[in-house]
């Protein structure tokens, strides 16, 4: 039990060894986001040519994920690793490949894959190419070329890399449930069901039978609202606007938990989403350039 | 002589399901190229992993390799001054060179203007390298991605290119990559740069030093009789399904076969579930049971590395597996918790199309119009209206949220949980079907109801608001699949139905519409269009079609027939006669231009000839009618064949013209019954 890595140091090396790779360590959002890509500096980040190079953990929230903490590895609630560089390097497949390495992960007993998985994410008017990483058949990371982000065609492109932590977890410690991954080590052992399995339940519970529909639809409209609102003031917010769009998009993902929509009144909450981040997206490109590019 | 050329792009994981065709398309492209400019070889052949694509040339013809030209003759070649004519300075500008390296070649006693070149070594690398860029870069790719500054397009990106000719670096900065002699290896079997000494060392090399199977048709065999083989020793049997077979072979580069279990309670999730989680998100081969035909617990896993331990392996894909299968089940028994049909008003949230309102209301629809429907179909009423009433139910449920490739098949299964009678959930499934060319139709009589009225609605209801495609290769609501399974039904099925009353029928279920003639026959002209080319990919005559199709007939049935009969005695002496006749009969109503009586006047006819074909038309009209209620038009072309030879004698012996316009008159009326004759049938101008 003790030489066991636990899902604390998992993620205490992926920093060390992104760190090493040049990369700047920085601290999750505080708002509930479905991914790591939301995160400003990702966002923002593969918005026009100025470099980046940055990894953090993310924890991200997916409603409609939720199994009331009875599926194996399946939760509403999680965490991701990100790592977003710009320009992509030649060898980043190489350097990714270090990094499970760094985890003492063995490439020569596992079934190690690029499965295609072209990414796209609709509200945020965001795709591009890359691959589930499957290791024995699970996935385990997210690996893409931005090809647009917010509507922009990408130049230079970014890569992102984005690990699913429990599920390297389960890998690394041998477990048959997320549940039963290690946290921690120290006088008792944590195990991530300490923590989060009655989260998983309860939250199940919630976002499929009591969260309020009218609510949801009130709060979501309060937020795009004044997205909407503080992008036409002489000199937009952008930040704070962007930041009411992720509180609207996790509502809308509540709503959507709750299949409240119809196919129609879908697409259209996710067209009005897409445009108001489209407009943030090209304002902020628009300023950098105005600020001549102070990062290149 | 033995001179080989290779080229191996590398690059990071392909995408699986167009390794194929893209490594293929490289070939062609290769091979237009190397012909376009007369370079000979002996074999040529594809490689592809997922990490690479390459194209080997054996033997190709380099040495000494002549290149021929001919130019004008000797008397269009020079003046008469003895100078250069036009077309000779445009020759010798053409191909580069002067008049003194011209010399004349003699051929059958003409002679020619004729230059000869040997093209060496170096100038076929330049050749080979132009070519190369060029074929890559036409390599058909059905998703393009960028992914460094120099703007390089591709499928994936390119890390590595190789190109060699013979033992011969072909140095060539190409894609924004500087060619060299280094293969990789397996990533993980051997992590190595594999340095190539000669292009003819392709793929042997690959093999021996870097675990990795280069020729895809070797891997798929191999993948598919290993699987085979394993599965025999536990006395089971694979069905396997090409498609998947073609994915797991781009997908690997050293197939190790492995067998794993899933927990058995899964089996009691509908099986369609469990085999397209295994084939479609999985890449695994399920196994069935010999005797049953059954799914069993047992799937074949195709790892991409060889171990001395694979359990790790086989265990961390039976986790993933289990938990899947455990996410199926968390779906399956959520959908469970409310009966199939109190789904139903959930459709009111579901818009089918906008301003054609919901699937609630498409299902109200339906109802009315398989109502009508099944007078053709003999149908039953009750079971008809259950299955409409429940055929998209699933697409509310989470398992089809989840696997929306599923629908339908969700619905038959709940629907049978839920009681319902078996052809009732059977038309559930089939209601969808036929879903593409050569897909198979629906089977039952509920089910085709159902299918035809479904298809009929959503094909009326698009044309309504003018989402019926007008650009020629662009189908984006699949119009086109959908008006060509309506016609497979209806043909398949032998469904006696007229398409104008069904269309009709279908607009009346809509409100409030516009223009409700100018959609019928928009409707109507685009039907006949898919009817005239499903008949044309059946290699029947595009004029017989035509012919049959300008009757304005839309019963199908009545219209396949016709084609069937004229195609019957197509290029025989009965049909020519019957053209011929055709035509003689059509000038001549064409030329008079007289404006004619509705019948024959009997006391107008004088002579024994006239008098002969007006009661051989009587008999023979009375015959084609009663042919006509049978629609047996092989037997109305046979009658219409017995009046050609008394029509030939008629126009031998008998004048047209007659001083007496009223004689006259009446023998044209008698031409234009016999040729409205004819239309019973077909259209016969389009066949001359």
């Amino acid at each position: 039990m003790n030489n066991i890595t636990t899902f604390n140091q998992i993620i205490f090396k992926l920093k060390n060894y992104w760190k090493n790779q040049n990369c700047t360590i920085i601290q999750p959002l505080d708002i509930p986001v479905g991914a790591g890509t939301f995160h400003h500096k990702t966002f923002f980040g593969t918005i026009g040519p100025e470099p980046t190079s940055i990894a953090y953990v993310q924890a991200s929230r997916r409603p409609s994920d939720g199994r009331y903490g009875k599926n194996p590895n399946r939760l509403q609630h999680y965490y991701q690793f990100q790592v977003i560089i710009k320009p992509a390097p030649n060898n980043i497949q190489n350097l990714y490949l270090k990094s499970l390495k760094s985890l003492n992960i063995n490439f020569k007993n596992n079934d190690i894959r690029f499965i295609e998985d072209n990414w796209e994410n609709p509200t945020l008017g965001a795709c591009g190419q890359g691959w589930e990483v499957w290791i024995n058949g699970m996935e385990i990371t997210q690996f893409t070329y931005f090809q647009q982000m917010g509507g922009i065609n990408c130049d230079p492109i970014s890569i992102e890399i984005t690990y699913g932590l429990e599920r390297i977890a389960m890998h690394i410690q041998n477990k048959d449930s997320i549940y039963q991954i290690i946290w921690e080590n120290n006088k008792k052992c944590i195990t991530y069901g300490d923590l989060f399995l009655q989260n998983e339940f309860e939250n199940s519970i919630y976002n499929f039978e009591y969260s309020n529909v009218d609510i949801c639809l009130n709060l979501f409209n309060i937020h795009m609202k004044e997205a909407q609102k503080i992008i036409c003031l002489s000199h937009p917010l952008l930040l704070p606007a962007y930041e009411h769009a992720l509180y609207g998009i996790h509502y809308f993902n509540l709503l959507d938990a709750k299949k409240s929509f119809s196919t129609t009144e879908r697409q259209q909450h996710i067209l009005h989403i897409r445009t108001i981040i489209k407009t943030i997206a090209k304002q902020y490109y628009h300023l950098r350039q105005q600020s001549e590019l102070p990062l290149l | 002589m033995n001179t080989t050329f290779l080229i191996e792009i590398g690059t990071e994981e392909l995408p699986p399901k167009s390794l194929r065709t893209m490594a293929e398309s490289f070939q062609n492209n290769m091979i237009v190229l190397l012909t376009k400019n007369h370079i000979k070889y002996d074999e040529i052949s594809w490689y592809a992993t997922p990490r690479r694509i390459a194209i080997k040339i054996e033997k190709l013809n380099i040495t000494q390799r002549k290149k021929k030209y001919k130019g004008p003759s000797i008397s269009n070649a020079f003046d008469s001054l003895g100078y250069p004519t036009y077309s000779t300075k445009c020759w010798i500008k053409k191909l580069g060179i002067k008049i003194n390296q011209v010399s004349r070649l003699k051929e059958k006693q003409r002679e020619w203007l004729f230059y000869e070149h040997f093209i060496n070594n170096f100038q076929i690398e330049e050749k080979l390298v132009e070519i190369s860029i060029s074929s890559i870069k036409n390599i058909t790719i059905p998703n393009f991605m960028k992914w460094n500054k120099n703007n390089v397009q591709f499928s994936r990106p390119i890390r590595n290119i190789v190109m060699l000719l013979n033992n011969k670096i072909v140095k060539q900065k190409l894609l924004g990559i500087q060619t060299n002699r280094l293969l990789s290896g397996h990533m993980f079997m051997k992590n190595n740069k594999i340095k190539i000494f000669h292009a003819k060392e392709y793929p042997e090399i690959l093999l021996k030093s870097g675990k990795i199977i280069a020729d895809y048709n070797i891997r798929k065999t191999k993948i598919k009789n290993e699987s085979q083989k394993i599965v025999n020793l536990t006395g089971k049997y694979l069905k396997i399904n090409d498609f998947l077979l073609e994915e797991i072979t781009s997908l690997v580069e050293w197939p190790t076969v492995l067998i794993a279990s899933f927990e058995e309670k899964f089996l009691n999730i509908p099986n369609e579930i469990l085999i397209y989680i295994m084939e479609n998100q999985q890449k695994y081969f399920p196994i069935y049971d010999i005797n049953s035909n059954k799914l069993t617990n047992k799937f074949i896993i195709i790892s991409n590395i060889e171990t001395k331990n694979p359990q790790n392996i086989i265990l961390g894909n039976e986790k993933v597996l289990n938990a899947r299968f455990s996410d199926a089940e968390f779906f399956f028994h959520k959908d469970q918790k409310i009966p199939f049909h109190e789904y139903q008003p959930l459709l009111k949230n579901i818009i089918f199309q906008h301003s054609l309102g919901t699937l609630h209301d498409k299902i109200n629809r339906i109802k009315k119009l398989i109502t009508w429907i099944i007078q053709f179909t003999q149908a039953n009423i009750n079971n008809c209206i259950q299955a409409a009433n429940l055929c998209k139910c699933d697409l509310v449920t989470d398992m089809v949220f989840e696997f929306p490739e599923m629908q339908g098949i969700i619905g038959m299964y709940y629907a049978l949980y839920n009681n319902e009678l078996e052809n009732i959930a059977i038309a559930i499934k089939e209601h969808y079907l036929p879903r593409f060319s050569n897909d198979i139709i629906p089977s039952d009589s509920t089910s085709y109801s159902l299918a035809l009225s479904d298809k009929t609605d959503t094909l009326v209801g698009l044309f309504i608001i003018g989402k019926n495609s007008t650009s020629k290769d662009k189908d984006p609501f699949s119009l086109r699949r959908l008006t060509i399974a309506i016609i497979r039904i209806i043909l398949e099925k032998k469904i006696s139905i007229d398409l104008t009353l069904l269309l009709k029928e279908s607009l009346k279920t809509y409100s409030n519409i516009e223009n409700e003639k100018v959609i019928l026959n928009k409707i109507i002209q685009f039907i006949v269009e898919r009817i005239y080319f499903i008949y044309v990919k059946k290699n029947y005559a595009p004029a017989i079609i035509k012919s049959v199709l300008k009757c304005n007939i839309t019963h199908l049935i009545d219209i396949d027939l016709r084609i069937k009969a004229i195609t019957n005695i197509y290029n025989s002496n009965t049909l020519k006669s019957l053209i011929l006749m055709h035509k003689r009969i059509s000038k001549i109503l064409i030329l008079s231009q007289e404006k004619l009586h509705k019948n024959i006047d009997y006391e107008l006819a004088q002579e024994t000839e006239e008098k002969i074909i007006i009661s051989l038309y009587k008999c023979i009209y009375a015959k084609i009618q009663h042919y006509l209620l049978k629609k047996d038009y092989n037997s109305i072309l046979v009658e219409l064949y017995n009046l050609y030879e008394p029509v030939c004698v008629f126009f031998e012996k008998i004048k047209i013209h007659d001083k007496n316009i009223s004689i006259k008159k009446n023998r044209l009326v008698i031409l234009k019954k016999i040729h409205i004759l004819f239309f019973t049938t077909a259209d016969f101008s389009l066949l001359y």
